[in-house]
């Protein structure tokens, strides 16, 4: 079943760079700033670097399997039950990081916009908005993602050229201060907020034009860490380094503060909170794309519609399986980097050898 | 078809029925100034730790904090009238912050609301107390809904009375305080600190100044005389205005201010416009060696009638006046900071932490020390651009 090839540059692009930014970046420059100070923007590079290294793992491993859907690869080089086992998996990752991401998203939101409203209900609201928007299709999500990333980065510029006015940009000195082994804690800890770009498995199949990929891939990942490397000296110019680490939500707080003398907006919280609602949402949306279009083609679905829905109590229970807040960031991080490590490394690199070696070129027939 | 027809209902009853967060304006009283004193049982901090944390009825009435709350007369706000209202005001007995919003909540008709605050006054007595201090800055830093950037004041005597307070010039005190506070780029002596900016101070190293206010009873007058120093989260002492101007200028912030010397029995003055510092940092053995390098540049206002100031070696002699007399000035106000506070205001700990890393990491540990008995030199250069419309 392979789609039609209907992707632009710029649908590649907007799709990867939006489904990888996500609630992650509320709390990225805390944990950052905590293991390497004020280096953080040297982890993010590096964090960058490896990302798109894996990323375009998953571009050789398409191309190899003449840019099959992600099921039929993953069927031709491991055979049905393990095909089926590495599937649950891999959505088991994204449900897992998509509905822990909800859970932050509820809870920040339910901290300062929505005091009283259950989190259950702000939960099940966006799932049904998510549902709308995943039956819609897979050419109406691109659309949509081209259209959220200038609804997206645009604000943020702005704000982050407002905040930049009071801000102290020595507090990024000194500069590379730390032992070796705090970066590569650094990066371990950084390099989850990169994950998202394994939509790239939906979106390589479909792209217009397949000589451009790998400079595509390049670009958004540069686009992603440099966004990342902003927001970390942002909030260490305006913060320093120890109240950085005592925020929650560094980002949020950070955008809190800004006053600016004079204009007729003081308080930011509610534009910013619909920003951030965008933020979450692409993410959100994508990946449960993703999960429910390869549930459909694993489980022999007859459509997105419906895979979608049985993946929607799934998304619903993790999301509200956290007790609190420090739980939800323990068990992300533990569950998260195990499962992320299988799903975006082991993964990608075993179905290369597979392929490589038992295949030698890949599947060239279809499910 | 039927399942179709009635699927809509259920899904608007779900959708539909909830609207948690209505609040609406008329019910929401707007916070504008905080004020928190000591309360009766404040000499009982040591008698709480008795207290084990699985007691029951922890909620006894313990009144350890005094918060006032002032917000403005919204009814004396609308179309066609003035755009400030006078304050009225709630206090609250309580053993801790949230406990204060509790008891206020008791008393007030409305829902209070803290996202608008624009002051926020602490009592010097309250700052004596370290436990009850890190209480109410955990406090004010993990709300949410409290506003960063209101004005932080150290005040004399009860902060209750300040609140109250009905100024001259304005309706409200807030509203003057916070006027006072923008005045900063006029008058050196006001040292304007947000909430923010303490709470990032006093992360790093428990050590903060305030801007103190105090209230002349006789004259009715309130006004702001200099800073309050915190070291560790307590109260050490205070600078006076003059001080605190130095200080500024020290800093490197100053905005506008004004420094005098005398020529002959007459006072000149010196407005300075522009300022320009530079620090520079050298160790020896463990000690510190610090250069601080301050560039003024400003307007020379009034002298004597009939003598003038426009010759050029005149200007050059005060300059140099001023470049002594300031140097000497400058340098006992770093020395006041080094042996009386050991706290260091003028921002040589970030910039040794940040120019000087591995040098840093060595006096981490014992930097009060360090800096106590660091040398610290300051030079002036005056520029007098400006002399007025008269020779």
């Amino acid at each position: 079943m392979k789609e039609k090839e209907f992707i632009n540059r710029y649908g590649l692009f907007s799709s990867i760079v939006v489904t990888a930014i996500g609630v992650g970046v509320f709390s990225y420059p805390r944990d950052l700033t905590r293991l390497v100070g004020s280096d953080g923007w040297f982890v993010t590079l590096i964090s960058g670097a490896i990302s798109c290294l894996l990323l375009y793992l998953i571009y050789r491993v398409v191309r190899l399997n003449n840019y099959n859907s992600f099921y039929s690869i993953l069927h031709y080089n491991f055979g049905g039950f393990l095909a089926k086992i590495c599937a649950i998996v891999f959505v088991f990752f994204n449900i897992f990081s998509i509905a822990l991401g909800m859970r932050v998203f509820s809870e920040v939101l339910k901290m300062y916009l929505l005091l009283r409203t259950p989190t259950e209900f702000i939960l099940i609201l966006m799932i049904f908005t998510g549902i709308y928007l995943v039956r819609s299709g897979f050419d109406v999500l691109v659309r949509f993602n081209q259209i959220a990333f200038w609804l997206m980065f645009l604000p943020i510029l702005f704000i982050i050229i407002i905040a930049a006015k009071g801000a102290d940009f020595t507090n990024v000195l000194p500069v590379f201060n730390n032992k070796p082994l705090d970066y590569l804690k650094g990066v371990g800890a950084t390099i989850y907020a990169f994950t998202g770009y394994q939509i790239a498995y939906l979106l390589i199949p479909s792209a217009k034009e397949k000589d451009a990929i790998p400079k595509i891939i390049v670009k958004s990942m540069i686009f992603i860490s440099l966004f990342y490397v902003i927001i970390t000296i942002m909030s260490l110019a305006i913060f320093n380094k120890k109240e950085t680490t005592n925020l929650l939500w560094p980002t949020i707080t950070m955008i809190k503060s800004i006053d600016i003398p004079g204009t007729f907006i003081e308080r930011w919280e509610g534009v910013v909170m619909a920003l951030w609602v965008i933020f979450y949402f692409t993410t959100f949306v994508n990946g449960y794309y993703l999960s429910s279009d390869i549930i459909k083609n694993a489980f022999k679905v007859e459509d997105v519609k419906i895979s979608s829905y049985i993946l929607m109590p799934f998304i619903y229970v993790i999301a509200l399986y956290p007790e609190n807040v420090p739980e939800l960031y323990k068990i992300s991080n533990m569950t998260g980097s195990t499962l992320s490590t299988f799903s975006l490394v082991i993964l990608p690199v075993l179905i290369l050898i597979v392929s490589l070696v038992k295949h030698k070129g890949g599947c060239r027939d279809e499910i | 078809m039927k399942f179709k027809k009635i699927l809509p209902v259920v899904l608007c009853s779900i959708l539909l029925s909830g609207c948690w967060d209505k609040v609406e304006i008329d019910r929401r009283s707007f916070i504008s100034s905080i004020g928190i004193d000591g309360g009766k049982d404040i000499g009982k901090q040591e008698d709480l730790k008795t207290i084990k944390p699985d007691e029951p009825f922890a909620e006894r009435r313990i009144k350890k904090l005094n918060v006032t709350y002032g917000f403005p007369d919204i009814s004396q706000l609308g179309p066609g009238k003035a755009g400030t209202a006078s304050e009225k005001f709630i206090s609250a007995e309580a053993y801790s912050m949230e406990d204060a919003v509790a008891q206020a909540t008791l008393k007030s008709s409305r829902n209070l609301y803290y996202g608008h605050s624009k002051l926020l006054l602490i009592s010097e007595d309250l700052l004596n107390y370290t436990d009850i201090m890190k209480e109410i800055f955990d406090y004010l830093e993990r709300q949410p809904t409290l506003n960063k950037m209101m004005m932080v004041v150290a005040v004399e005597g009860r902060a209750e009375e300040y609140i109250k307070f009905k100024p001259e010039m304005e309706k409200n005190v807030d509203e003057y305080i916070n006027g006072l506070m923008e005045n900063s780029s006029r008058a050196a002596s006001i040292l304007p600190i947000t909430l923010k900016e303490m709470l990032v101070a006093l992360s790093e190293n428990g050590n903060a100044i305030i801007p103190r206010m105090t209230f002349d009873k006789d004259k009715k007058e309130l006004k702001l005389s200099g800073v309050a120093v915190i070291k560790d989260f307590t109260l050490k002492g205070y600078l006076n205005p003059i001080e605190t101007a130095d200080l500024e200028i020290l800093r490197g912030k100053l905005e506008n201010g004004k420094k005098v010397v005398y020529k002959d029995g007459h006072p000149v003055d010196f407005i300075i416009e522009d300022l320009k510092r530079k620090i520079k940092v050298n160790h020896k053995n463990g000690k510190l060696f610090v250069n601080i390098d301050i560039n003024l540049e400003g307007s020379a206002k009034g002298f004597y009638f009939g003598k003038e100031i426009s010759e050029v070696k005149t200007i050059e002699g005060l300059e140099k006046d001023f470049n002594k007399s300031l140097a000497v000035e400058f340098k006992k106000v770093v020395k006041i900071t080094q042996s009386e506070f050991s706290v260091d205001p003028i921002g040589i700990r970030e910039y040794v932490e940040k120019y000087e890393p591995s040098f840093w990491n060595s006096v981490k540990d014992k930097w009060d020390e360090t800096y106590k008995n660091a040398e610290v030199n300051v030079t002036v250069t005056t520029h007098i651009r400006r002399i007025g419309v008269i020779k």
